[in-house]
């Protein structure tokens, strides 16, 4: 279901940083810099502007996969030293890098990891545009790792570049349900 | 409240408001942690009422496991009276996306999910490391381990139903708490027949029961382990659906094993209940 109003009921619940986004990028038209110093959704758990959002059930099993498979990613880093490329990833069987482990309906996106120094993209895109398309952005931290998942509905065949929003690019947030951000 | 280090004189004491909690625990703590259940074994935590002893099992506790969505509403209480208002909480439901509940709010059931407990159990592990540090990557290692067993089960649920013409099944349940299982395995479900589970019905709402069963046009019902035998022969007579069931993993006894083993008998209802609709009359 399209959402107008942003306030529809799921097959699941989460939250887009719509109106975030559209406050960094008129921010980025001043000086992309403090895109880094932003406020972003996710990052204090109650952004302003932000909107709920209807997932259809297949984006939401990709979006948990994503969550649950961060610590595989943060294993086989640790283990080996490298960021794991997908290969790696699927032959753990990991979803949503596994295809199998998915449902038929999630199933269908390319992945493709770009690590860079203490950081990991892992985007899955359509190569034919129409379906969502998801990133998932790890990054090392002193202790452990923080996450971030986006994603552009609509789909795109092109992998997000350094600040996704730029690029039509959400990041999502869990979402208690339809009653608001949980503190 | 956060769950900063604490003092451990031996083992982690934590304590659990639902069965799924137990299992998660015992297979996350090994040695390091145990699981207490707070309710007691047969009691229903949807009207469970503490006794004095569940409140002294509340103040030998480290720390205690909360689902927060409304499946425990009487651990604040107990915790008041037990003058532990301040035992660290362990919120595994903290960041997972959540389905909205049938009467408002977040769907409390996300514990029936593999994905969604695999989250939990990660993020439990999590927190039991930052609780006891020097435990800390057994927990992540146990939780690892227990996750990919976890997922072999979905992978051979996803396997089984395979190639099946889904657009042939119509599916319903008795309450909303199975929607997280369902979605994972790319499955819809047409409607909620009894928005409460554990209430039982009257004669008038048996029967208006089956008539939205009918309407929806369901050809195979998921009803509940426990559920009153002759309201769901007398569904299943009437409407002409296939019936199946399922169980929320409440009651009965406490074990590590519990939560893989419920799971899976949930997985292989499914999987055989959509094969037999799928299959036609």
């Amino acid at each position: 279901m399209k959402s107008a109003g942003r306030r529809v009921r799921p097959p699941s619940a989460s939250r887009e940083a719509l109106g975030v986004g559209a406050a960094i990028a008129a921010v980025l038209l001043l000086g992309a810099v403090r895109v880094a110093t932003l406020p972003r959704a996710g990052s204090d758990g109650a952004p302003q502007g932000a909107a709920p959002l209807v997932l259809t059930a297949s984006d939401q099993v990709v979006y948990q996969s994503l969550l649950v498979a961060v610590d595989s990613v943060m294993s086989q880093r640790k283990r080996t030293g490298a960021w794991p490329d997908v290969p790696a990833l699927a032959g753990e069987e990991v979803p949503p890098f596994a295809p199998a482990l998915l449902p038929a309906a999630a199933r269908g996106l390319v992945w493709t990891a770009t690590a860079n120094g203490t950081a990991a993209d892992y985007a899955g895109v359509d190569p034919a545009g129409r379906r969502t398309a998801f990133l998932l952005r790890v990054k090392e931290r002193e202790k452990g790792a923080s996450a971030e998942v986006w994603f552009r509905k609509g789909g795109t065949a092109s992998v997000a570049g350094a600040y996704p929003v730029r690029e039509g690019w959400f990041e999502l947030v869990a979402l208690d349900g339809d009653t608001g951000p949980r503190p | 409240m956060s769950a900063l280090p604490v003092l451990l004189a031996a083992v982690l004491r934590v304590g659990v408001t639902l069965h799924p909690y137990y299992s998660w625990v015992s297979n996350v703590g090994g040695n390091a942690a145990i699981a207490i259940p707070i309710v007691p074994p047969g009691a229903d935590p949807h009207s469970f009422q503490p006794r004095p002893e569940d409140l002294a099992t509340v103040e030998s506790l480290d720390a205690v496991v909360e689902n927060g969505l409304g499946h425990d509403t009487f651990l604040e209480p107990m915790l008041k009276a037990a003058g532990r208002e301040r035992l660290p909480r362990l919120t595994p439901n903290k960041n997972v996306p959540l389905l909205p509940g049938a009467s408002g709010g977040a769907n409390s059931h996300s514990f029936l999910s593999i994905t969604a407990a695999s989250q939990q159990i990660q993020s439990l592990a999590k927190e039991l490391g930052r609780l006891d540090p020097v435990h800390a990557d057994l927990y992540a290692d146990n939780a690892r381990a227990y996750v990919k067993r976890l997922r072999s089960l979905l992978a051979d649920a996803l396997r089984r139903l395979e190639g099946k013409d889904l657009s042939r099944v119509r599916i319903a349940t008795v309450h909303d708490g199975y929607g997280y299982l369902f979605s994972e395995l790319g499955l819809r479900v047409d409607a909620v027949v009894q928005a409460r589970h554990g209430v039982e019905p009257s004669a008038r709402q048996l029967a208006d029961t089956i008539e939205r069963i009918k309407a929806a046009r369901v050809n195979l019902l998921f009803t509940e382990l426990g559920l009153e035998r002759s309201y769901v022969d007398t569904i299943e007579k009437e409407s002409g659906c296939r019936l199946r069931r399922l169980t929320h993993i409440a009651g009965g006894p406490y074990t590590p094993e519990r939560f893989e083993k419920d799971m899976k008998a949930n997985l292989d209802a499914i999987v055989d209940g959509v094969s037999a609709a799928e299959a036609g009359p």
